[in-house]
C-alpha cells in the first residue's frame, strides 16, 4: 500500500487541479444558469413562470460542465505524472492505482460541492426558478442519484483522459487522434442504435427508471478504468 | 550480498552497506519495429561504482537505461537488479531513480512541491542536501515546471538525483542545460555525494572529458552494442594517439587498426586500437613523433566514427 500512497501523494501535489478547478467549474455553470434565468426573466418576469421553470428541468448543462476539464486533467496526469512516477521508481501498476485513488478523491470533492449546490438549489431555485442539478435526468434532484451520477461522471472523465493521455504518451498524436475518432464512432453507433430500435431503449429506460443515468455512467466508467489501466500497463516512456 | 556493497561512510566513518548486488544484463535486445536499437548486450554494472555510459548520439544509451528500468520494454534478454527482475517489481524499482535532462513533470509541479513529495518515494532522501543544492543552483522553488528554463530544469533533476540517494541512480545527460560554472558545481556536489554515500550510478554523457575524473568504470556503446566495458584506466589504455609527420606516423602504426585520423597541416594524429608498447615509445622518440594517451573524449569520438565496424575490444 505504501507504493500506492506515494503515487496518490504525487497526484495530490497538484492541489489546484485536483481539488479546486472542477468544483469551481460546477459553481461557475450554476452562476451561468442563474444569469440565463435572469435574461429570460427580462421577458417573462421573475421568478420565472412555472412553464419556463419546467423547461429548465430538461437541461443537460450538468453533463457538459465538468467532463472537459477532467478529461484534460486525466490526460495531463497520465502524460506527465506517469513519466515522473516511473522516474521516481514506481511501477506502472502502482502509478495507476495511486492515481485512480486520487481520481476518487477529486470526484468526492466534486460530489460534496455538488450536494451543497443541490441543497441551495432545492431550497431557493437560486432565486429565479432555474434547475441545474434538480433536473429530470437526475431524478429531479434526488440527492443519492445526484451524488452517484456526479461521482461516476467525474471518474469516467478522469479515466478517459488518463487513457487518452496514456495513448499520447505511448504512441504519439496520431494514435491519440485515431483513438478519439474510434470513441466518437462508437458513440455515433450507439446513437444509431437508439434511433434504429427506439422501443427497446424506451422499455429499458422505463425499467431502470431513476437508475438509468447512474448505471450508464457506471458501465462507461468501468470501461474507461479498464482501458486506462491497459494503456498504462503497456505504455513506454 | 556482494562484499563490494560494504563500504564505510567516508564522512562519518560509520558502516555504509547499501546491500547492492549490482545490475546484470544478459543478451539484451531491443527493437522499435524493424529498427534494432540494442544488440545482444551483455554487461554488468558493479555495485557502488560510478559507471559512465558513453557513445555517440543515437547509439542506444538512453534506450539501455530505459530498458533496464522497464520504462521501455525489452525485446529479449535478461536483466537483474540485486538479483531480481525489475519488471513491475516495486521492491526493486523503489531503489532506483532515473533522471533525464528533459525529465517530464506535471506542468503545475514546482521545485518546492516536488521536493516536498519526494521523501515519500525515497526513504534515504537527504533534505539538507536538497536544500543546499537548491540554494547553490538558485532554483526558483515556487516556479511551475513548465516555466523553468532549461538550466533550471537541469538543476532541478540534479537536486532530485543526488538528494534521492537511491541505491541505483541513472542520470541521462542531466546537466546539458547548465552553464560551465554550474556544471562545475554539479561535478563538485556529485563527487561529494558519492564519497559520503556511495551508490551505483550510471551516467550517460557527451561531456566526457569533463566527467572522466568522476567515473570509475566505462561502458561504451557503438551502434547498440557494448564495445568497451572496463575500468576507466583500462579504457584509457585501450587505445593511444600517434602524432607526427604522416609517413612517420603511418610507419609507426604499421598494420594496427586505426580508429581515427586527424590532420593539422603536415601533422597527422591517429588513434590506434590497443595499448602502446615500450617499443612504440622508443621508435616514436627516435622518429620525432609522439605517443600520447588517448582521452576518453577522443576514444569515444574515435570509436563512434568507426561506423559499422563493431568488433568487440578485448581489454
Amino acid at each position: 500500500m505504501q507504493y500506492v500512497r506515494r503515487n496518490l501523494a504525487l497526484y495530490l501535489t497538484n492541489r489546484v487541479n485536483s481539488f479546486v478547478i472542477a468544483p469551481a467549474i460546477l459553481l461557475m455553470v450554476a452562476v451561468i444558469m442563474i444569469i440565463i434565468g435572469l435574461i429570460i426573466g427580462i421577458r417573462t418576469g421573475l421568478p420565472l413562470p412555472s412553464e419556463v421553470s419546467e423547461g429548465f428541468k430538461y437541461n443537460q448543462a450538468i453533463f457538459w460542465a465538468i467532463p472537459g476539464f477532467l478529461i484534460s486533467h486525466g490526460a495531463l496526469t497520465a502524460n506527465r505524472g506517469f513519466a515522473g512516477s516511473l522516474a521516481f521508481g514506481s511501477t506502472r501498476h502502482n502509478f495507476w492505482a495511486g492515481t485512480a485513488l486520487g481520481f476518487v478523491i477529486t470526484s468526492l470533492v466534486v460530489v460534496a460541492v455538488g450536494l451543497v449546490l443541490l441543497a441551495i438549489e432545492s431550497a431557493t431555485g437560486y432565486g429565479v426558478g432555474v434547475s441545474y442539478l434538480t433536473v429530470t435526468a437526475m431524478d429531479n434532484g434526488n440527492p443519492l442519484i445526484v451524488a452517484i451520477s456526479l461521482f461516476l461522471m467525474c471518474l469516467m472523465s478522469l479515466f478517459a483522459g488518463m487513457g487518452f493521455g496514456g495513448i499520447y504518451r505511448a504512441a504519439g498524436v496520431v494514435w491519440t487522434v485515431i483513438s478519439v475518432v474510434a470513441v466518437v464512432l462508437l458513440l455515433l453507433g450507439l446513437i444509431a442504435a437508439v434511433v434504429a430500435w427506439p422501443d427497446f431503449w424506451v422499455d429499458l429506460v422505463g425499467e431502470l427508471g431513476r437508475w438509468t443515468i447512474p448505471l450508464g455512467l457506471l458501465i462507461v466508467t468501468v470501461i474507461a478504468a479498464i482501458a486506462s489501466r491497459t494503456v498504462v500497463r503497456f505504455a513506454e516512456i | 550480498m556482494s562484499s563490494q556493497a560494504q563500504q564505510a561512510d567516508r564522512r562519518t566513518g560509520a558502516p555504509w552497506d547499501t546491500g547492492q548486488q549490482g545490475i546484470q544484463i544478459r543478451n539484451l535486445n531491443k527493437s522499435f519495429g524493424k529498427k534494432h536499437v540494442l544488440h545482444d548486450i551483455t554487461v554488468n554494472f558493479a555495485p557502488n561504482r560510478v559507471h559512465g555510459l558513453l557513445g555517440a548520439n543515437g547509439v542506444g544509451k538512453t534506450t539501455l537505461m530505459s530498458v533496464i528500468l522497464n520504462h521501455k520494454f525489452r525485446s529479449s534478454g535478461e536483466i537483474l537488479i540485486d538479483g531480481e527482475d525489475p519488471r513491475e517489481n516495486a521492491k526493486v524499482l523503489e531503489r532506483t531513480c532515473f533522471i533525464h535532462e528533459d525529465q517530464k513533470f506535471h506542468d503545475d509541479d514546482t521545485p518546492a512541491s516536488l521536493l516536498r513529495i519526494l521523501p515519500t518515494f525515497y526513504p534515504n532522501w537527504d533534505a539538507e542536501l536538497a536544500e543546499r543544492l537548491a540554494k547553490r543552483f538558485h532554483l526558483p522553488m515556487g516556479t511551475r515546471a513548465v516555466k523553468l528554463s532549461r538550466g533550471q530544469r537541469s538543476a532541478l533533476v540534479i537536486v532530485i538525483g543526488l538528494a534521492a540517494r537511491a541505491p541505483y541512480t541513472f542520470m541521462d545527460e542531466p546537466y546539458l542545460g547548465l552553464d560551465p560554472g554550474h556544471r562545475a558545481l554539479f561535478y563538485e556536489e556529485f563527487a561529494r555525494a558519492m564519497a559520503e554515500h556511495p551508490r551505483t550510478v550510471i551516467l550517460s554523457t557527451h561531456l566526457i572529458d569533463e566527467v572522466s575524473d568522476l567515473l570509475e568504470n566505462v561502458v561504451m556503446l557503438e551502434d547498440g552494442r557494448v564495445t568497451v566495458d572496463a575500468d576507466i584506466d583500462q579504457a584509457r589504455d585501450s587505445a593511444f594517439v600517434l602524432r607526427g609527420l604522416e609517413p612517420v606516423v603511418r610507419e609507426l602504426a604499421g598494420d594496427r587498426q586505426i580508429l581515427r585520423e586527424h590532420r593539422l597541416g603536415n601533422i597527422l594524429s591517429i588513434t590506434v586500437d590497443g595499448s602502446a608498447t615500450d617499443d612504440d615509445y622508443r621508435r616514436a622518440d627516435e622518429a620525432n613523433a609522439s605517443v600520447e594517451p588517448v582521452t576518453l573524449q577522443e576514444l569515444v569520438a574515435a570509436r563512434g566514427m568507426r561506423g559499422s565496424d563493431n568488433a568487440e575490444m578485448s581489454l
